[in-house]
């Protein structure tokens, strides 16, 4: 997994899709020979959150904040957000993909923080 | 398939059986007899024997392959047509609409449609398109409504009060259906006081997990005479349409979209406006989608879902009585069976047989579920 948030980005209607990895276009069905990899642009903006109470999904510890991030105009995607909670978040804030390698036997994935917030220990 | 809107008006489609398991929490009780006694249920409610029967559809989610013959071999082998569907939360309602289109196109003059499910042995595709998404709930549904939930609340001043609301009335009316999962009355202040799942959804505002059973048989015109069916007490399918999802060309969500364009659909298919509608049985997986979808099929105004729940049109007697079963809150959400579950209660509230929570008067009704918040299917029910 490259340390860069990657989109995949069509040549033909000019959409973004994510992950980069898509098999197509999820705008016009391009296919991947015309679709290019481009690094996302940062900071993203904050969309909309809410706090998840239970484990509803294998991986997540709870309580987690999950948002809606814009990757690029018409493409929104959810989230985790890597605050203690939602008193740390303003809708539209600026918010910076940091990549989180996984320990031995698990992925790593994408956390968003408050750009300008500190590294989380 | 294509939305087919000329075969339902030209060869008229009945339902003349239903038959349910009560939908219930996780047993060890197999799906087989759980099916079984929907469908023996069905013939004997239809005075059909299985013999008689020349199709069987079968939607479910989550039991695995060929379901339905392992099942209704033990109704006998007859011969007939066998067919499993699998259309996530929407597989009994793509079922249906099968059997309603195989009679329609002349292929089978008596066809059953059934769901069937047990929770726990699921696999979701979405889970194996070797793609990796940004957070782990993606795929979640509830993560996804806890957040339009919010957005509504934030931009159209909708409040916790109005969603609850929802699943007071939902609740209560499960508490009067002798099939549905809870069979409690709640109150306003025990949904919101209910754990917090996600976002400012409660427990008592989601749909359980659990399983069930619902089976419908349809027949043709020359299938209700020649069986000498009662008419009065079968219930004609004005009209089926099914899609999917498209990315909308502006802020609103796609899935409100989606119920929008194919409720449509399926009401101009039928020939009549969603106020000529007395009951919409509808996918309220979670409360918020009750109200939104209510907007969206046009039962009222958008902006207007609150306000019509809190001043009771959409109870049992109201304007427009929605999921009086005590839909997927209330009744309960076991996939394979709840689209089907949804026909059957329309068809007893047409009848005038829904004992204990009968909307009066009831002529004309829609039954609309989701699958995977991406694919709608919607029929049109009347009163033959």
């Amino acid at each position: 997994m490259s340390n860069t948030l990657e989109l995949a980005c069509c040549t033909v209607c000019g959409g973004t899709s994510f992950p980069a990895q898509v098999p197509g276009c999820r705008h016009c069905g391009a296919p991947p020979a015309q679709l290019r990899t481009q690094a996302c642009a940062t900071p993203v903006h904050l969309l909309n959150f809410v706090t998840v109470h239970a484990p509803l999904a294998p991986g997540l510890k709870v309580p987690a904040v999950i948002g809606e991030v814009a990757l690029a105009p018409g493409l929104v995607e959810e989230a985790r957000i890597d605050v203690a909670d939602e008193s740390a978040l303003t809708l539209g804030m600026a918010l910076t993909p940091v990549w989180q390698p996984g320990a031995e036997d698990t992925a790593g994935n994408w956390v968003f923080r408050p750009l300008n917030a500190g590294v989380a220990a | 398939m294509t939305n087919s809107p000329s075969l339902l008006r030209e060869r008229a489609v009945y339902v003349v059986g239903i038959g349910l398991h009560p939908y219930g929490f996780p047993s060890e009780t197999p799906y087989v007899q759980l099916g079984l006694h929907a469908v023996r249920e069905a013939l004997a409610d239809a005075g059909l024997q299985w013999p008689q029967v020349r199709s069987a559809v079968v939607g479910t989610a989550a039991l695995g392959m060929a379901a339905g013959r392992v099942m209704l071999r033990h109704l006998g082998s007859t011969g007939l047509e066998v067919m499993q569907v699998e259309n996530a939360s929407a597989s009994g309602s793509t079922a249906f609409r099968i059997a309603c289109l195989q009679v329609a196109s002349g292929e089978h003059d008596v066809v059953l449609a059934m769901g069937v499910d047990k929770f726990g042995d699921g696999r979701r595709a979405v889970l194996k398109d070797g793609l990796v998404p940004l957070s782990p709930t993606s795929n979640v549904p509830l993560v996804k409504f806890a957040l339009l939930a919010r957005r509504c609340m934030r931009e159209y001043g909708l409040t916790l009060e109005d969603m609850a609301r929802v699943a007071v009335k939902n609740h209560g009316n499960a508490s009067r259906n002798p099939f549905a999962q809870f069979r409690k009355p709640r109150t306003l202040e025990q949904v919101l006081a209910s754990a917090p799942v996600a976002g400012d959804l409660t427990a008592m505002q989601c749909c359980p997990r659990g399983e069930g059973a619902a089976a419908v048989i349809v027949v043709s015109e020359e299938a209700l005479k020649r069986l000498g069916l009662p008419r009065e007490r079968a219930v004609r399918v004005l009209a089926s349409s099914a899609s999917s999802e498209m990315l909308p060309p502006d802020d609103a969500p796609a899935l409100v979209n989606l119920v929008r364009k194919s409720s449509a659909a399926a009401l101009t298919q039928a020939g009549i406006g969603a106020k000529d509608l007395d009951i919409v049985e509808l996918h309220d997986a979670f409360t918020i989608e009750e109200l939104l979808y209510t907007e969206a099929v046009g039962v009222c105004e958008t902006g207007e879902g609150a306000a019509y729940v809190a001043r009771g049109d959409a109870d049992i007697g109201g304007r427009c009585a929605i999921n009086p079963s005590g839909g997927l809150i209330g009744m309960g959400h076991p996939l394979g069976p709840t689209g089907i579950g949804q026909v059957a209660e329309i068809t007893r509230q047409l009848r005038g047989e829904a004992e204990g929570r009968q909307h009066p008067n009831a002529r004309l009704a829609l039954a609309h579920m989701i699958g995977l918040g991406s694919v709608a299917v919607a029929h049109v029910l009347a009163r033959a």
